[in-house]
């Protein structure tokens, strides 16, 4: 493999554009130009500039561009942990469909296409009817939505790798199965999993966005994108920018993920053939 | 003493036979060659020894280490005595290594199995391992990744990993293919080399006469999935019996003597899996093919004069007349 092989924009793009809402995560956590939980009346709906508001405030009063700041808090919050559920139980899940085969691994793999079938959304919905609506209902959701595709990722890799000499010679040395994933088969595969986390970590923002403006998201007044979509809809005429916003916020994280995602890909793994999900 | 004995091993993959019936025995210490083209059947033997014959594969008969049937020893067991008391080297030193992993940590990792020992210790072995493979700088080397090392670096570090417990008996499925002819002999040398001083036993796996002329004092001829011929190294070479390896001696460039225009080949290829003849497999390549040969023939020990005890068996009904 050529280890001098150019990095591209697509990755340095979208590697800039992540790092940059992770800054303004972190940042808005200390130190926001307004308190955006503060509602204030007297200064509802103030255009941009107004009174040291640089967007301009919110129905409500608060300052858009401290809450657009803070609402990328939910943002990494959802996707990292969302990601996370996804991949402590569909990697495992995967890697022993690929190693046991057989029954176990047909039963691991239909399992895993009726969650399939479930989308997101109504997963999100079904636990937020049993459990209440909040940040977390929808992180948990949509973590589960994305295991099977982290164990179809994991299986497709896992058993590509296993066909490898190492394995076999790792097998001649007297190692079992189970240690032979954890030592050989994982760390071989990791390219693809990690362009796959960075896939799946913008589809969970999008769904979190989307579960939010249904209302089965995040609740106010912690800030939430998704949540300020819902809320200037009454607005739209008079102050598209409440819309305008949070919309662009959403849309740059997912651009800047998938360019980050496609800019590993091409990095990493130029050969590999991901399923992802639509 | 007989170390290893299969009797009778059959392989089939899929339901198509691929290993026929094969009976040889390996002794403490000795070095046996196995030859043949592939398809031969040879890797496949080897793996069943070890117990790692693809999911596909069924394996029959019986393959006897130390008076134990590896074939119906249970998985536990079996991943006792692999990398500890039996041990392989694998052909493909370009993919025989994890890339991802330190070649040090795969020469120790036999030792971490079998011997419990901590890293440290395991990787000092290793260095001294290496070292011993005369390879130049064991300490950067266990250091370094498998890509960054030549072909015949990568050999020697997979013969590092198969003695790292000191087996008795080392399976080497052609060790030496892959390498260049110079490098070839270094590696096969310090094989040999390795496997005396450890008095383990050898069984090698080689399409190469050279090599097994080399390094083994006994040879089995494969073809076909059955052993069609056996003997002593020198002899079976010198003086083939059967027609198969007649065929490949005369293919043979000779180095010393005429020097040939054109080297003669075995009629035809080896034929896909289930596609050998009924009866003896080579008849439809044999030049000396007769009406008997429709019945496959037995391994059977021929005395060179009357009355010696037989030293080599030949499984042919019209074998090559003993000059």
């Amino acid at each position: 493999m050529n280890r001098r092989r150019r990095v591209p924009p697509t990755l340095i793009a979208g590697a800039v554009v992540v790092a940059l809402v992770v800054v303004a995560a972190l940042v808005s956590l200390v130190w926001t130009p307004f308190d955006p939980r503060l509602a204030d009346t007297a200064s509802r709906l103030l255009g941009p500039g107004v009174e040291g508001h640089l967007l301009g405030t919110d129905q409500y009063g608060r300052d858009l561009l401290s809450v657009v700041l803070a609402g990328s808090q939910v943002i990494v919050i959802v996707g990292v942990l969302a990601v996370g559920i996804a991949a402590v139980l569909g990697i495992p899940l995967g890697a022993l469909a690929a190693v046991r085969g057989g029954w176990v691994g047909e039963l691991v793999m239909r399992g895993s296409d009726v969650m399939y079938a479930f989308p997101a959304v109504l997963m999100a919905l079904m636990l937020s009817a049993a459990y209440g609506s909040s940040t977390t209902t929808a992180m948990v959701a949509i973590g589960i939505a994305y295991v099977p595709v982290f164990a179809r990722v994991t299986r497709a890799a896992s058993l590509q790798v296993l066909t490898r000499d190492y394995v076999l010679a790792a097998r001649a040395y007297g190692r079992r199965s189970p240690y032979i994933v954890v030592r050989h088969v994982l760390p071989n595969i990791s390219s693809v999993l990690i362009v796959q986390a960075t896939v799946a970590f913008a589809l969970a923002v999008l769904a979190e966005a989307a579960l939010s403006y249904l209302g089965v998201g995040t609740q106010p007044p912690t800030p939430s994108w998704g949540r300020m979509l819902k809320d200037s809809q009454t607005f739209l005429d008079s102050a598209p920018r409440l819309a305008l916003w949070p919309g662009l916020a959403i849309a740059a994280v997912v651009l800047g993920l998938n360019l980050l995602g496609d800019g590993l890909r091409d990095r990493y793994d130029p050969h590999a053939h991901i399923e992802g999900r639509p | 003493m007989t170390l290893l004995a299969v009797e009778d091993l059959r392989v089939d993959i899929a339901g198509v036979n691929a290993v026929g019936g094969v009976s040889f025995t390996v002794a403490d210490g000795q070095r046996v060659g196995l030859i043949g083209e592939s398809g031969s059947g040879k890797t496949l033997t080897a793996l069943a020894v070890m117990g790692l014959l693809p999911d596909a594969a069924r394996a029959s008969g019986r393959v006897v280490y130390r008076g134990d049937d590896l074939l119906t020893m249970d998985e536990d067991a079996l991943c006792r005595l692999r990398g500890d008391r039996i041990a392989m080297v694998f052909q493909e030193p370009m993919s025989a290594l994890d890339p991802v992993v330190r070649v040090g940590d795969q020469v120790a990792e036999p030792r971490l199995i079998h011997r419990g020992e901590s890293r440290d210790v395991a990787m000092r072995h290793a260095v001294a391992l290496l070292g011993r493979l005369r390879l130049s700088d064991p300490v950067s080397i266990a250091r370094a990744y498998p890509h960054q090392l030549s072909g015949g670096q990568r050999q020697r570090v997979l013969i590092a990993s198969a003695l790292a417990c000191g087996p008795d008996l080392l399976l080497a499925d052609e060790p030496t293919s892959a390498l260049d002819v110079t490098v070839q002999a270094q590696v096969l040398d310090l094989l040999r080399g390795a496997v005396e001083a450890t008095h383990a036993a050898l069984l090698l796996i080689t399409h190469d006469l050279a090599v097994v002329a080399a390094t083994c004092q006994q040879v089995l001829v494969m073809y076909g999935g059955r052993i069609v011929e056996r003997g002593p190294t020198r002899d079976v070479l010198a003086r083939p019996r059967h027609p198969y390896t007649r065929g490949l001696v005369d293919a043979h460039p000779n180095v010393v003597g005429p020097r040939l225009a054109r080297l003669p080949a075995i009629a035809g290829s080896v034929p896909p899996l289930g596609g050998f003849p009924d009866g003896c497999v080579f008849r439809d390549r044999c030049p000396r093919a007769i009406e008997q040969c429709v019945v496959e023939p037995v391994l059977t020990g021929r005395p060179r004069r009357r009355g010696e005890t037989p030293t080599r068996a030949v499984a042919c009904w019209n074998p090559v007349p003993d000059r």
